[in-house]
């Protein structure tokens, strides 16, 4: 009867313990891009670290069992549902304020995707730092004041290396839309590198 | 500057920004990771628990039934004693055909009557 039992357990044990050298090794890959792309996102190195953090919880406790080549693309969805979460936490925070008369007006624009006109959280304007050409940091910058779309399209295809399907499942928008926004974070970023580019 | 090399320029920028994070950042993304990794081994723990369950309880199922089947027995042989028919008492024609009494005594029974009444007569 031990010997049932040694043989029932060994395989499953022996699995969990690849399946979480597997997910280590993973997350490990893939934790600075995301703590980098959260970041960018909520201008607070905080809430960026925790984003990550749950964006990790969440994909071990749902999306383990999946095969290892799908969890990119979905640790991406699951960032960029997190960082969704804490911009309309901020919305309604910032709703309160105005409210209760602590800032001076919602200025939302009346556009067709509200999110693509989410100005940087840090208040930054673009055009205040065309001034600036120290290029890494220029470069730097202008990723930062993207509006939050373009830079997520941006970042997600460019860097992580994203195709535009995984880019509009993690996105949760269309591949045209996907292809809107990157197509102007890039004309945005040459457009306000022009230095930069000739260096 | 070409477009292609533009990207590999922003990737590289956007590379060496990921490696260079300070040791504080580092260490925060640790922690998260084990964290999050912390619940792979809750899972595990649940599937030993699983396991360990299956194991204690595997006989089960056998056990319940070697106890039906000696409750079955045990009603069978009861309801036999009670089926069985009492001494003397075969006063109902079936019960004299099931019975395993030699029945050769009911063939001669008008023979029987007859050396009563005879023995009735001679007195």
């Amino acid at each position: 009867m031990q010997h049932d039992y040694a043989i029932d357990i060994s395989p499953a044990k022996e699995s969990t313990l690849d399946k979480a050298r597997t997910l280590d090794r993973f997350l490990a890959q893939v934790e600075r891009k995301a703590f980098r792309i959260a970041e960018l996102a909520v201008s607070n190195r905080e809430e960026a670290l925790d984003i990550v953090q749950d964006s990790m919880i969440g994909l071990v406790q749902k999306y383990a069992d999946r095969p290892e080549e799908e969890w990119t693309p979905l640790f991406y969805r699951i960032l960029q549902s997190r960082i969704r979460d804490w911009y309309r936490k901020n919305k309604v925070r910032s709703k309160w304020m105005s409210w209760l008369g602590f800032s001076k007006k919602d200025d939302e624009c009346e556009c067709e995707d509200a999110m693509a006109s989410v100005p940087d959280p840090a208040g930054r304007d673009p055009q205040q730092t065309a001034s600036n050409h120290e290029s890494m940091e220029q470069l730097d910058e202008a990723i930062h004041n993207l509006p939050y779309r373009q830079q997520q399209a941006f970042l997600l295809r460019t860097w992580e290396g994203l195709s535009v399907a995984d880019t509009a499942s993690a996105m949760k928008c269309s591949q045209g839309s996907v292809k809107t926004h990157y197509s102007r974070a890039l004309h945005a970023l040459r457009l306000e590198l022009e230095d930069y580019r000739y260096e | 500057m070409s477009e292609k090399d533009f990207l590999q320029k922003v990737n590289a920028h956007l590379d060496e920004q990921a490696e260079h994070l300070d040791a504080a950042t580092q260490s925060r993304l640790n922690q998260a990771r084990q964290r999050a990794l912390e619940h792979v081994k809750s899972s595990e723990q649940d599937h030993m628990t699983d396991v360990i369950a299956g194991t204690r309880f595997r006989w089960l199922p056998a056990s319940a039934m070697a106890g039906i089947a000696i409750v079955a027995l045990g009603s069978f042989l009861f309801l036999q004693n009670i089926n069985t028919v009492p001494e003397g008492g075969l006063d109902d024609p079936l019960e004299i055909v099931t019975s395993n009494n030699n029945l050769d005594m009911y063939e001669q029974l008008d023979f029987y009557m007859w050396l009563v009444e005879e023995d009735n007569s001679a007195s």
